[in-house]
């Protein structure tokens, strides 16, 4: 930075003095060659990651991600998962601003889902639990991330603490690119941050 | 004798000296005046021919190596230039524009650059695109030339690539490239959420993103012109590439391998990772800074999130900032750090969020913006400019020349921008 700040006020001292030189010795810069901007825009590649085969990620877990994704919310509250024909309804949980902790309701919202889950987990037991962490739009980019991550770390180990076998568990943070609600309110900040839950058959 | 010549000539000395001290500070705030202006025989063009000379009129200005002038001048291209009345209007230098379409629909730009105190045309130059809407590079690189001309001190980073993702609806997004000033946008990654593009290297040939193709989001590099796409890591809950060091060897991941996020180093030829932090709250956002042996990083540790340093390699964390209640976005480039700060204690509303400047040497702080939320800062590759986005009743894209003390507006038509690389 020293140095740029040295080359810039040598510069601009340049560029100063050029105003008030009236006998300035000047060479004519006549550039035989036209310069072309179409290259390196021409040659730019575009990938379009919905049509890619998804080699490297397990080929059940794809198709059951892409077979929730059909499933839609009975309300902006709960999540419904199709687990082989039985439906289960799974209610979300929510947090305060920049908070990642449960309190006292949502940890009994977390049991609720936990015995749901449980029941579910008799009959499959190959059943995996997807947590999905969410935020409201006030915060940073990377910041709202890790904290939707946080989010559905509490609900993880709730669920562990509960019962649940820790390596059926998987955790994603969607940070603000998934609200439920998009008025600019209070009542709506509060319902997207959240972590909803997913059971993938 | 002789001492009267010295006596002379140490006070011409002296005189000469003072004079040209008296110059310099004379001049300091006498840059050169230049006229832009569209011949009248170009092509019938208007649109590209207003716009075009609009945004060259704003990359100089940008510059903050001229002033502009706003006087309207009638010429044809290959007419002499009136030189009596360019001087009488305090112009130094005279740049003519031609826009013309060929048989090939392709169009050509030609210019002229006279300097109006030599009576000298000095720069001649063509430039050519196939498309309408590339006209922001052809107003770059006739900026770029007019300055080179000055010797003033590089601007060639307008000609880069700006990247960045942005929201189209949930869990969809796209990855973008563009001009500095985003005018000239296209989209090299469409199709799901896939965020967080970050450049692989100072060519510009390759860059990095965070997909969610999969289960779990992965760390992908893409080549530009190739399309080539390899995944690097994958990571449960999260995984971000916050900064690549200057030879672009070395990355600074967030990833959350045990649920918990955490900063990491990856070495891009051995392919090993190397755990940097170790908090059980939030660690993200890591840059390298002091030629890549420290990091800064946003940490919820007070609480709130808040910008930490940390030796690489050793245990101790430093708190850098003793201000605001959300310092949660920070770029930095060799010893400085500009980080966003929210000033007021209301999570919601119109908050303010200012940029400041700081050292990590020192307790040098400079804030750089005064009003509005000013957030998603990034440092130009030189360090001297710092582009951020600006939110007031609209959304403006903002570049500030951190050693002219000026900052410059364009208006954002993006959409929601997600995260933002340049």
């Amino acid at each position: 930075m020293k140095n740029i700040l040295k080359k810039t006020l040598l510069g601009v001292c340049a560029v100063s003095l050029f105003a008030g030189c009236a006998s300035k010795d000047v060479e004519y810069d006549d550039s035989s060659m036209s310069t072309n901007v179409d290259q390196k825009i021409d040659e730019v590649a575009v990938s379009d990651e919905s049509t890619m085969v998804t080699s490297t990620i397990n080929e059940n877990s794809s198709n059951s991600i892409d077979r929730l994704q059909k499933i839609t919310n009975s309300s902006v509250n709960n999540v419904q998962s199709d687990v082989d024909g039985k439906v289960v309804v799974l209610e979300s949980v929510h947090f305060a601003f920049d908070k990642y902790k449960l309190n006292d309701d949502m940890r009994e919202v977390a049991t609720s889902n936990y015995g749901k889950i449980d029941e579910t987990i008799q009959s499959y037991n190959e059943l995996k639990i997807k947590l999905e962490g969410n935020c409201d739009e006030w915060g940073s980019d990377e910041y709202n991330y890790a904290l939707g991550l946080k989010r559905a770390k509490a609900t993880k180990d709730a669920l562990v603490a509960d019962g649940v076998n820790k390596d059926s568990i998987v955790m994603v943070s969607f940070g603000e690119s998934n609200p439920v609600c998009t008025q600019k309110n209070t009542a709506c900040w509060k319902m997207n941050r959240r972590v909803d839950y997913r059971l993938l058959p | 004798m002789s001492k009267i010549i010295l006596i002379f000539l140490g006070l011409f000395q002296f005189a000469f000296s003072i004079d040209a001290t008296m110059e310099i500070i004379k001049n300091k705030s006498s840059l050169p005046t230049i006229n832009v202006v569209s011949a009248i025989d170009s092509s019938n063009i208007d649109e590209i021919n207003l716009k075009l000379m609009k945004l060259i009129q704003k990359d100089l200005q940008v510059s903050c190596h001229f002033n502009d002038s706003s006087i309207s001048i009638e010429t044809e291209f290959m007419a002499n230039p009136k030189y009596k009345v360019l001087k009488e209007n305090g112009i130094d230098l005279y740049l003519v524009l031609k826009v013309t379409k060929d048989d090939s629909a392709k169009y050509i730009v030609n210019t002229k650059l006279y300097d109006v105190n030599t009576n000298a045309l000095v720069q001649s130059k063509s430039y050519s695109t196939i498309s309408f809407a590339r006209y922001p590079f052809l107003a770059h690189k006739i900026a770029i030339d007019v300055n080179r001309y000055l010797n003033a001190p590089s601007i060639d980073w307008m000609d880069k690539f700006v990247i960045f993702s942005r929201y189209l609806d949930s869990k969809t997004s796209e990855i973008v490239i563009s001009d500095y000033t985003l005018t000239y946008q296209k989209v090299v990654v469409k199709g799901g959420l896939n965020i967080f593009p970050k450049w692989a290297n100072s060519e510009q040939n390759a860059f990095y993103y965070t997909s969610y193709r999969g289960v779990v989001p992965s760390l992908m590099k893409q080549n530009l012109y190739t399309n080539r796409l390899e995944k690097l890591l994958t990571s449960d809950g999260m995984i971000v590439c916050s900064d690549v060091s200057d030879d672009g060897k070395k990355l600074i991941l967030t990833m959350a391998p045990n649920s918990q996020p955490d900063i990491y180093l990856y070495d891009t030829e051995t392919k090993i990772k190397k755990r940097i932090t170790s908090y059980s709250g939030i660690d993200v956002g890591g840059n390298f800074v002091e030629n890549d042996t420290k990091i800064v990083f946003v940490s919820d540790r007070l609480k709130y999130p808040n910008i930490f340093a940390k030796k690489i390699g050793q245990n101790g964390v430093e708190r850098m900032i003793y201000h605001g209640r959300n310092n949660s976005q920070c770029t930095t480039s060799d010893d400085y750090i500009v980080y966003s700060s929210r000033e007021s204690d209301n999570e919601f509303g119109s908050n303010a969020f200012n940029l400041y400047l700081m050292s990590t040497k020192s307790d040098y702080v400079r804030r750089l913006t005064t009003n509005g939320r000013n957030q998603f800062p990034k440092f130009s590759s030189n360090g001297e400019s710092i582009l951020f986005i600006k939110s007031t009743d609209k959304s403006n894209l903002g570049i500030i020349r951190l050693n002219y003390n000026k900052s410059f507006l364009f208006p954002l038509k993006s959409g929601k921008l997600q995260s933002i690389d340049w």
